[in-house]
């Protein structure tokens, strides 16, 4: 590694001894997914939070990331050094943990919001439309059971809609060489 | 002979009580203590009576006396008004065929836009060469995986345009191929995908939105579309525009519409003159004609529309709080406010949302005096003590004005409640002249929430804290920035929940917000709520009452009420009266209450006045 790749910001990420060197993979590979760059270092300590804050001393983005084989811990330069940002116990697949850790070390640097363990992706975990306001509920019913005029269902009085359904069917029909 | 009382003023959101003692009606009364809790049920109904109640029991312990030392409780004449707020969408768009994933996801993977047949991965094999595709990847084949079949079909010379994924894997796919291509991903409904069908992929560039997706001619460029197809594409355009990334799908029988609901029209009937209006025409136009059919005595829907049912719904609501017959509620005033809110797209593959454009109705239904009556009965026997009614709400509300030191008559007075907006003019030797319009407090919290598309109905309401609270980015774990720019430096370390949200600056520390808007967009929802239902009631309400229905004629006016402790409302009243040269400012009810407070202290006041006199 020469001193210019040793100088360029990355989020440093160090391995206690004994742990599986892929999980630096799997941490890297969350940070690729917020697309900032990674680095493993290796810092001498004892204890999993004091090697965080280590790494994190030595990043460029004074952000760290240090993983055992039970946990994985996300430190920032700033903090106490008994206080990491994060800690994740390894309760199932631990290269998930490493992924989201990865990607909560990027979204410090791009200052989003993390992701927490066993939490969904933000988007399937949006919420469905709101029901509208108040009144809705006292609503008569012949408002509330308005049919919509969709294709299944609902009475076909409209002949343009028809056509199109025929046309549609015909198609279908065509399709599967049936005639 | 020395008195004790108590003035309660039963307000659409809170319930607020004045006590004093009265020892000579020749002097002012002392105020010993207040209160304000939030009103059980709806205002001037027998379920207001524990809210009431809980009342009565703060302000007594405020004062430091019990409740059996009260002689007398005033309860506000016949509340005027009570206020009920819909909203209805007035256009929608429904896809009858899945065509279209228009997405947004954290990350897309590459750049670009490709044009080919949608395929599963693991027919990419047998793919021609110089064949145009789309790959469809389901959640079960790994990045690494992915990328190298891909990688492999495009060494086979397969001409591999983008894809569609499944997982979050966009990046890092995009990222191990040897050339860049766009790839969506989230994609949750793959399987609804259809396969073997001509698709678009489009990625933005950095920092931008997709161009040729959102472009009707763009997509008809794309997939060679007839000037009739090409009308056919319209809502799916707009549908994408502002996306990161988007996919069209061209399927053979796929047709996507946008279907207007009929929106209605609106029969207001005056005492001058009677006049429909459109609603397609949107909240100006109801409101252009509201200001030519004179007083309001009611207002109709047509029926089987939508606006229709929604004037139905207020009637119903006011009818059975009321216990009138329906047809004897009348709609004294209403308060129409357009707006844009996200609608789910119907037949759309990732949970897609299309802006549509929305008008939100205030109405406001007269009540009769036996209600109030009827209160004052159950309450008396609820405390055991005396209640009696006095006096009109307006005219109680500037005598507790007239409390805030430095203030005079001639006077105007703005009461911004939750329910209601209310203006009352004080003129030396005339009658006072007041007002009551629909639409305040709760039709700004419902239009945040509707445009913001905030969860509703849980127990915290979101949108009734951006109401009432300024914004913050939380930037690091240590400082944050408030919606002024300005930096805040903090000595701890934040939650790290915190970190990257936007965040409401309470009393209580900070509180994160749950969506994803950008802080600008916030601010600009919440201040354009206000400024379209407070400052359009307060110039409605202020013309009214005004002599000779201009508000340069007036002078002075005081804002009291709920929403006159807002923290930007004020000021921004102030600025729009400033405009009409007319001085403005919030009241300090007996000189330390603030802008609340006004009616029940004005209740103490009236009735030691009417002693005098008598």
């Amino acid at each position: 590694m020469d001193a210019r790749e040793q100088d360029r910001p990355a989020i440093h990420v160090a391995l206690l001894p004994g742990t599986d060197p892929s999980l630096y993979r799997w941490v890297q590979i969350g940070a690729e997914e917020e697309g900032v760059p990674c680095r493993l270092v290796s810092e001498a300590a004892h204890d999993l939070v004091t090697m965080a804050y280590e790494a994190a001393r030595s990043s460029r983005f004074n952000i760290g990331v240090a993983v055992s084989p039970e946990a994985v811990v996300l430190h920032e330069r700033h903090m106490p050094v008994e206080k990491p940002v994060m800690s994740l116990k390894f309760t199932g697949q631990a290269d998930y943990f490493c992924r989201v850790m990865g990607a909560n070390a990027a979204r410090m640097v791009i200052r989003k919001p993390f992701r927490f363990a066993g939490e969904q992706p933000a988007t399937a975990a949006r919420s469905k439309p709101p029901a509208p306001n108040g009144l809705q509920s006292a609503l008569p019913q012949a408002f509330a059971a308005r049919p919509r005029p969709a294709f299944a269902g609902a009475p076909m009085d409209d002949p343009t809609q028809v056509a199109e359904l025929v046309a549609l069917i015909v198609q279908k029909l065509n399709e599967r060489g049936i005639r | 002979m020395t008195k004790i009382i108590a003035g309660i003023d039963v307000g659409n959101s809170t319930t607020e009580v004045a006590i004093a003692e009265i020892s000579d009606f020749n002097r002012p009364p002392r105020f010993l203590g207040s209160s304000r809790v939030p009103t059980t049920g709806i205002k001037g109904t027998l379920s207001n009576i524990p809210g009431m109640a809980l009342a009565l029991r703060t302000a007594v312990e405020d004062a430091h006396i019990t409740l059996r030392d009260l002689d007398l409780a005033l309860l506000n004449e016949a509340t005027p008004v009570i206020g009920d707020i819909a909203m209805e969408t007035i256009t929608e768009t429904i896809i009858t065929e899945s065509t279209m994933i228009g997405h947004n996801p954290g990350s897309p993977g590459g750049m670009g836009i490709g044009v080919g047949q949608t395929i599963h991965i693991q027919n990419l094999v047998s793919v021609r060469r110089g064949e145009p595709v789309i790959v469809v990847i389901p959640k079960a084949y790994d990045f690494e995986v992915a990328a190298a079949l891909i990688k492999r079909a495009l060494e086979a010379g397969v001409d591999v345009q983008g894809g569609i994924v499944q997982s979050d894997d966009g990046v890092l796919i995009a990222n191990r191929l040897p050339k860049t291509l766009p790839f969506v991903d989230e994609v949750g409904l793959i399987d609804h995908v259809p396969l073997n069908m001509l698709a678009a992929v489009e990625v933005g560039e950095h920092g931008q939105v997709i161009r040729q997706l959102c472009n009707p001619y763009g997509i008809a460029t794309l997939f060679e579309l007839t000037p009739q197809e090409t009308q056919m594409v319209i809502p799916i355009a707009k549908a994408l525009i502002g996306l990161r990334s988007a996919v069209v799908i061209r399927t053979p029988a796929g047709d996507v519409q946008t279907r207007r609901i009929p929106a209605g029209t609106l029969k207001l009937i005056g005492d001058v003159r009677t006049a429909v209006v459109e609603m397609d025409g949107g909240a100006d136009a109801i409101m252009d004609g509201l200001a030519q059919v004179g007083q309001l005595q009611d207002v109709e829907g047509a029926a089987g529309t939508n606006v229709g049912g929604m004037v139905e719904r207020v009637r119903q609501t006011m009818s059975d709080v009321t216990e009138k017959p329906l047809k004897a509620i009348k709609i004294r005033d209403i308060l129409a406010v357009d707006c844009l809110v996200p609608q789910k797209v119907s037949g759309g593959l990732a949970q897609e949302f299309s802006m549509e454009n929305a008008v939100g109705l205030a109405a406001m239904v007269n009540t009769d005096q036996l209600l109030m009556e009827r209160l004052a009965q159950a309450l008396s026997e609820e405390i055991g003590v005396p209640v009696e009614l006095g006096g009109v709400e307006a005219n109680m509300a500037i005598l507790g004005t007239l409390t805030t030191p430095g203030i005079d008559i001639p006077l105007a007075i703005l009461d911004l409640g939750a329910g209601s907006t209310d203006a009352a003019l004080m003129v030396k030797g005339q009658p006072v002249h007041s007002i009551h319009l629909a639409g305040a407090g709760n039709m700004v919290s419902l239009l945040i929430q509707r445009e913001l598309d905030l969860p509703s109905g849980t127990n915290v309401d979101v949108a009734e804290e951006i109401k009432r609270y300024p914004l913050a980015k939380v930037e690091s774990l240590f400082h944050i920035r408030n919606e002024d720019n300005s930096v805040r430096f903090f000595k701890e370390p934040l939650d790290p929940k915190l970190f990257g949200r936007v965040a409401l600056v309470t009393k209580n520390g900070l509180v994160p917000i749950p969506t994803e808007h950008t802080i600008e967009r916030i601010r600009e929802v919440r201040r354009e709520a206000k400024r379209r239902v407070f400052l359009r009631n307060s110039l409605r309400a202020l013309k009214t009452v005004a002599p000779l229905g201009n508000i340069r004629n007036i002078e002075f006016v005081a804002i009291v009420g709920g929403s006159g402790q807002d923290f930007e409302l004020s000021q921004m009243l102030m600025n729009k009266l400033a405009e009409f040269g007319t001085v403005v400012g919030t009241a300090n009810i007996r000189g330390k209450l603030g802008p609340v407070n006004a009616v029940a202290t004005g209740l103490v006041l009236s009735y030691v006045e009417r002693q005098k006199a008598r």
